[in-house]
């Protein structure tokens, strides 16, 4: 049997963003915190495997502790961490617009999932550094905003000009390994 | 060190222009000065010239309803950003426009966009 596809989660999202449902027998906000939470996990998910499939190719010479904790990071307890981390610093080394839009969507996002997942309150927070503030799952602007921030991960991974995320894990091997010693020193 | 022993500092330039324009648009803007001078961020002078320069053509349209701009790191994060919190009224064009919005903070000079980022709310 293959492996699964998290591009299958967004998928789901798709399908459950475009139920007309006027009925009330689920409700909205169930459907679209949902929704939610299918997006985010489709667009971690696939940003793990490109890194960990890029990251394999990589020679001995370049593979230090730092590396190769990394490597486990990206498994370990809080993997999600480690990804936007690595965007962090990535969008420092690499001057492309994708990568500061994929890093913005993925804080917005992850914040957003755990709102609606863990906030039961009919009006959830989401964290913000200095505070937060209220999101109404019921609004369906909600659900436009989570696929337009999906979309900007998915750019990255399947641009059609083959300068996507695989490509530059590829082609800058060596501000790769270094943004991950930034990243790790920084979560350490 | 006993508060009457403390030392006011003059406010930066851009600081006092962005504290300006919060005033020109009390309500709309509102602008966290406190977290903005005790967070360290590159070319914060920068960021914070280019947000004032921006932000009255968003603050003049009605469907923006309250533009938040503090400073600090996100959970999990690793370096302060600028934040900006934008608030739009809940409409059929509201994602649109808050798209426009975070591209235009996010694609500007990479001193300046490396250390932004937006969160969008609608209300």
């Amino acid at each position: 049997m293959p492996d699964f596809d998290p591009k299958g989660f967004k998928l789901v999202g798709d399908y459950l963003s475009s139920l007309n449902d006027d009925s009330g027998a689920i409700p909205r906000d169930a459907i679209n915190r949902t929704v939610v939470g299918r997006y985010y996990y489709s667009a971690f998910l696939q940003l793990r495997e490109v890194l960990k499939k890029g990251l394999e190719k990589y020679p001995q010479s370049l593979r230090d502790e730092n590396f190769n904790d990394f490597i486990l990071a990206l498994e370990g307890k809080n993997p999600h961490a480690v990804i936007i981390a690595f965007l962090e610093v990535l969008k420092e080394e690499i001057n492309d617009v994708r990568i500061r839009q994929a890093h913005n969507s993925m804080v917005y996002l992850r914040e957003l999932r755990n709102a609606a997942d863990y906030d039961l309150r009919e009006k959830p927070e989401i964290k913000t550094p200095r505070g937060s503030e209220k999101v109404n799952f019921s609004s369906q602007s909600y659900v436009q905003k989570v696929q337009r921030k999906y979309s900007f991960v998915e750019n990255l991974l399947d641009d059609d000009g083959g300068d996507k995320l695989g490509d530059i894990i590829r082609v800058h091997k060596n501000t790769v390994v270094d943004c991950i010693k930034r990243a790790l020193r920084k979560l350490r | 060190m006993k508060e009457s022993d403390r030392i006011e500092l003059p406010l930066p330039r851009e600081m006092v222009l962005l504290s300006g324009l919060q005033e020109e648009w009390t309500g709309k803007l509102k602008v966290d000065l406190e977290s903005l001078l005790e967070t360290q961020i590159p070319h914060k002078e920068l960021i914070i010239g280019y947000l004032r320069r921006i932000l009255p053509e968003w603050l003049n349209k009605p469907k923006v309803r309250e533009i938040k701009v503090t400073a600090g790191t996100p959970e999990g994060g690793i370096n302060p950003h600028v934040v900006i919190i934008a608030k739009f009224r809940d409409s059929e064009e509201a994602v649109d426009l808050s798209e426009e919005f975070e591209y235009q903070l996010l694609s500007a000079d990479p001193k300046v966009s490396n250390r932004i980022l937006v969160y969008s709310l609608f209300e």
